[in-house]
């Protein structure tokens, strides 16, 4: 029984861990790539918890969760459209509905021209 | 499935839904204090039992619109990513004498790393939400990811050096004749103030401006959604000042009652505490928290690394 | 999950909005113990100001929300135009259903036709907290919030980008629309705010939302009426731009003005400098969040509003405000009341210049020279002061206008013991108010709460004025916006527009 307990969860984490990073590099949205990273980072801590390593899981999510996450925000602070925003009809465009009495537009984003 | 691997799941469950129910309540409790605190009048506190779960159901029946076009799966993910991260941080807290969820030999260092999930869900919130407030809201939430890890990591560090252990129930035994808060007050301070930074508390809720930014990460949400981040951010504060009372105030140790009651005692008390004295400050803005954090509180987090690591020597001898 | 009511169902009939009698709603428990506690969003006209400051704090029975998705109750303060018609609409179709509507009235019987337009169904309270409160503790009696078919479709607004010159250091460009319905003016006011992240690069203005063309209509009418619309130029200082236009007339007919009735006028003006300055007082702690400043200054406020209707025992201003006419006697244990409030404002004043964590976020923030204050046409009100006596930030706007307050207050007159018992001088008696108007022309002021408000009257001695026209304080303020908004934060930039008190239906006019 814990057999397949085990098998079945290690089966999940480790489908988990693939396809995040698989989609890491598929995706055009840069701050979904680092979630994404992220993500894969977790699956592969939770390996090592059923390694009963829980000391190198940790580590693990710590490590790579808190460098993902910088380089997210280097990412979404220093590149022009870093949530992919424009592919997917996410335009943050004039006319939004929703609170528009008082929320935020965007002009579709231009790099300031040289 | 034999009975055996029924009981056996059973078990696992059981102090989830434990932490679960003990969170709900805490967290019920908490709102009917602030409320005693914002309408300062006796004659309102009947009103102040009500108010919570009246706002429960309102929240619970109201129609879920989310925003047109928004990122779909962290606009639905990221409440329960905030929830999920409370209940599995608040696992590893000892409310008695051998009664946690999970004792596990590096119980601090687990709940800290988990902390950083629950910010991650806020800047998803934001960021999903295809709005500016949201994406202005998120980028406040990031400038609490990186404000609040250094201070909090090392203020509550100085608990395991004294107790020479990351083993959260460890560290509460080691209390037993003298509390750490007692030598460590500055590391009780800086956890104080670094715990504010992720509970997104006035004075620092900028992500969450009701006045300013029109609710920020979390204008879009509406709903069980909004409910789920609220009592998520209610039960982190919660979960937090739990583990500052195991940290440094001898966690479920007291003379007559019994240690949950204890516990339930002291991290109440020190909720409203805290609470009433944040009550002075007005909110503060992002980058001034940045300062506070970068150039007061990680400079005193060393400071108080040394003290605590000559006062250790000092108190319990070299090993 | 929803946990539904038995509700009524919603009305079918397409076409055009007609009043529909609304059915009572038998509530289930679960609706009942939801309505305990409403989530409001206040919607400010021009005239609410006040009274959404005094409500915010009021009862566990309400509670402000800034998002509209946060809301199950919208509460509307009239008066409404119908440029804010379009971002109205959005407005109500953000809010989340189950969601009410409730008109507050600033005058007047029935609802203005432009909120009819928009809300067919919605009741109407007049605007005092207690008739709010009161129609909220009966949640079945407010209908759904339904808005009309005829409800104009989302806006799309544009608007022109800075130059490419000042675009160059900026790595991304974010435009923040705030408003026209936001909280840091008494009013409707758009700002656009071009933000390199959270610091503003520039800052457009968009007023007229709550242009209403009182000086057009005023024209148009009889001298009377024309009284009855000077008080609504400024729905929050309704006594100043009164008897600002009474004066004018008073100019006009020559006439001289005994003490006993100066004395009351400038005591009724006192009075409603010394409230706006401490409502705006709540409502700006508010804004910035500081708990323990709102518990100080909400009860000043509140024993202020209690006192000031104390004054005047038998009538208010707006009855005795005439050209040459009488003025009832001020009751003189009010005016000792407030003589008490005024040392208390004072020691609020004191306490506020000393503590340094308020300072943190209003000192040496959106700082105006008295010099540019001047250029720009601005004479009077305490954004001057503080410019002249302090260093023309927040904290200095905030402590002038407390000892604007304190000042007004103490410089009541002491009036008569039990003056409701005296005898009773009702306006038609002696001192009858008279309109005839002789020709010529002359100008009425009065100080009002945000500086002072002026009138120039011209009249070739018919039945109607010739000419209008006024000067109002907020007015002038509005263009210095740009240029103080410039460089600042975000979060900075919408406390500088809170400090400046611009109340939008003054300003429009």
């Amino acid at each position: 029984m814990n057999g397949v307990v085990e098998w079945s969860i290690f089966g999940a984490l480790a489908l988990i861990s693939v396809v995040t990073a698989a989609s890491m590099l598929l995706t055009m949205s840069m701050y979904r790539a680092g979630l994404a990273l992220m993500s894969s980072f977790v699956a592969l801590a939770g390996i090592f918890v059923l390694l009963n390593a829980d000391l190198l899981a940790a580590v693990q999510v710590m490590m790579n969760v808190g460098g993902m996450l910088i380089m997210v925000l280097f990412m979404v602070m220093m590149m022009m459209d870093p949530g992919g925003e424009m592919m997917w009809g996410m335009k943050r465009s004039m006319r939004i509905r929703g609170p528009a009495a008082f929320s935020m537009h965007m002009p579709f984003g231009q790099p300031p021209q040289a | 499935m034999s009975t055996l691997a029924v009981g056996s799941i059973l078990s696992a469950f059981t102090p989830a839904v434990i932490t679960m129910a003990a969170l709900v309540i805490g967290a019920y409790l908490l709102t009917v204090f602030e409320h005693c605190l914002a309408w300062g009048s006796l004659r309102q506190a009947r009103a102040a039992f009500v108010a919570p779960l009246a706002d429960v159901v309102a929240l619970l029946r109201q129609a879920d619109t989310p925003p047109e076009h928004p990122d779909g799966f962290l606009f639905r993910s990221a409440p329960i990513v905030a929830l999920a991260t409370v209940g599995l941080a608040a696992l590893v807290i000892p409310v008695g004498r051998g009664a946690t969820g999970l004792d596990s030999s590096i119980g601090l260092f687990y709940f800290i790393v988990l902390l950083s999930p629950f910010v991650i869900a806020m800047m998803n919130a934001g960021w999903s939400s295809n709005s500016k407030v949201g994406l202005f809201g998120t980028f406040r939430a990031a400038a609490h990811l990186i404000s609040y890890e250094v201070p909090l990591g090392f203020a509550a560090i100085g608990a395991p050096m004294a107790a020479q252990s990351l083993a959260i129930g460890r560290i509460v035994e080691a209390q037993s004749s003298l509390w750490f808060g007692v030598w460590q007050p500055l590391g009780v301070v800086i956890y104080l103030i670094a715990s504010f930074f992720v509970c997104f508390r006035h004075p620092f809720d900028a992500p969450q401006a009701s006045s300013e930014l029109e609710g920020g990460i979390f204008a879009e949400y509406t709903g069980p959604r909004l409910l789920i981040f609220t009592f998520a951010l209610k039960a982190i504060f919660l979960v937090l000042m739990a583990m500052a009372v195991a940290l440094f105030f001898g966690g479920w140790q007291g003379p007559v009652l019994p240690g949950p009651v204890w516990f339930a005692l002291k991290t109440f008390l020190l909720a409203m505490v805290v609470i009433a004295l944040s009550r002075f400050v007005p909110r503060l803005r992002s980058d001034q928290m940045l300062t506070l954090s970068w150039k007061a509180l990680v400079p005193a987090s060393l400071l108080n690394i040394v003290v605590v690591g000559v006062l250790t020597i000092l108190i319990y001898g070299v090993k | 999950m929803r946990l539904t009511g038995k509700d009524s169902a919603p009305s079918a009939a397409p076409g055009a909005p007609r009043a529909r009698p609304h059915t009572t709603e038998r509530l289930g428990w679960l609706d009942r113990l939801a309505s305990r506690r409403q989530r409001y969003l206040p919607i400010d006209g021009g005239a609410g100001a006040q009274l959404f400051a005094a409500l915010a704090g009021q009862s566990p029975l309400v509670r402000e929300v800034a998002s509209p998705r946060h809301a199950d109750l919208l509460i509307i303060a009239e008066p409404l135009s119908a440029q804010l018609a379009p971002a109205l609409a959005t407005l109500a179709r953000s809010v989340p259903q189950p969601a009410r509507v409730l008109l507050v009235g600033a005058g007047g019987a029935s609802a203005s036709p432009e909120a009819r337009a928009l809300f067919p169904d919605a009741p109407r309270v007049p605007g005092e907290i207690q008739a709010i409160l009161a129609a909220l503790t009966a949640p079945a009696r407010l209908p759904r919030l339904r808005l009309s078919d005829a409800a104009p479709a989302d806006e799309s607004p544009t608007i022109s980008l800075p130059p490419k010159r000042e675009r160059e250091i900026a790595t991304e460009l974010a435009v923040l629309s705030l408003g026209p319905l936001q909280p840091f003016t008494a009013g409707p006011l758009r700002l656009w705010l071009i933000c390199d992240g959270e610091q503003v690069l520039s800052c457009q203005v968009d007023a007229g939302y709550a242009a209403r063309n009182i000086a057009g209509r005023m024209r148009e009418s009889a001298w009377q009426d024309a009284a009855a619309l000077a008080a609504t130029l400024d729905p929050l200082a309704p006594v100043a731009s009164r008897l600002a236009y009474v004066r004018a007339l008073e100019a006009l007919q020559r006439w001289q003005l005994p003490t006993r009735v100066a004395e009351a006028r400038e005591a009724a003006l006192a009075v409603e400098r010394a409230e706006n300055a401490l409502w705006w007082c709540v409502r700006f702690f508010r804004l910035l969040k500081a708990p323990m400043l709102i518990a100080h200054t909400f009860p000043l406020a509140t024993r202020l509003a209690a006192a000031g209707a104390r004054l005047w025992p038998t009538l208010p201003p707006s009855a005795w405000l005439l050209p040459q006419g009488d003025a009832p006697t001020v009751e003189a244990s009010a005016v000792e009341a407030l003589h008490g409030l005024a040392a208390d404002i004072e020691h609020l004043a004191r306490a506020l210049s000393r503590q340094r964590l308020p300072q943190l976020r209003t000192r040496e923030v959106g700082q105006l020279s008295a010099q540019r204050l001047t250029e720009a046409g601005v004479s009077s009100g305490p954004v001057l002061t503080a410019s002249q006596s302090g260093a023309g930030d927040i904290q200095s706007r905030l402590l002038a206008r407390l000892r604007m307050a304190a000042t007004a207050l103490r410089e009541i007159a002491p009036g008569a013991r039990d003056a409701a018992r005296g005898p009773a001088r009702t306006p038609t008696e002696s001192g009858a108010p008279s309109w005839d108007v002789p020709a010529g022309e002359a100008e009425g002021a009065a100080e009002g709460p945000r500086g002072r408000l002026a009138v120039r009257v011209r009249s070739e001695g018919g039945t109607r004025p010739t000419e209008i026209t006024w000067q109002r304080p907020s007015a002038t303020l509005l263009p210095l916006l740009p240029e103080v908004l410039r460089g600042q934060k975000v979060a900075d930039a919408e406390m500088i527009v809170a400090s400046l008190d611009l109340a939008m239906a003054e300003a429009d006019g």
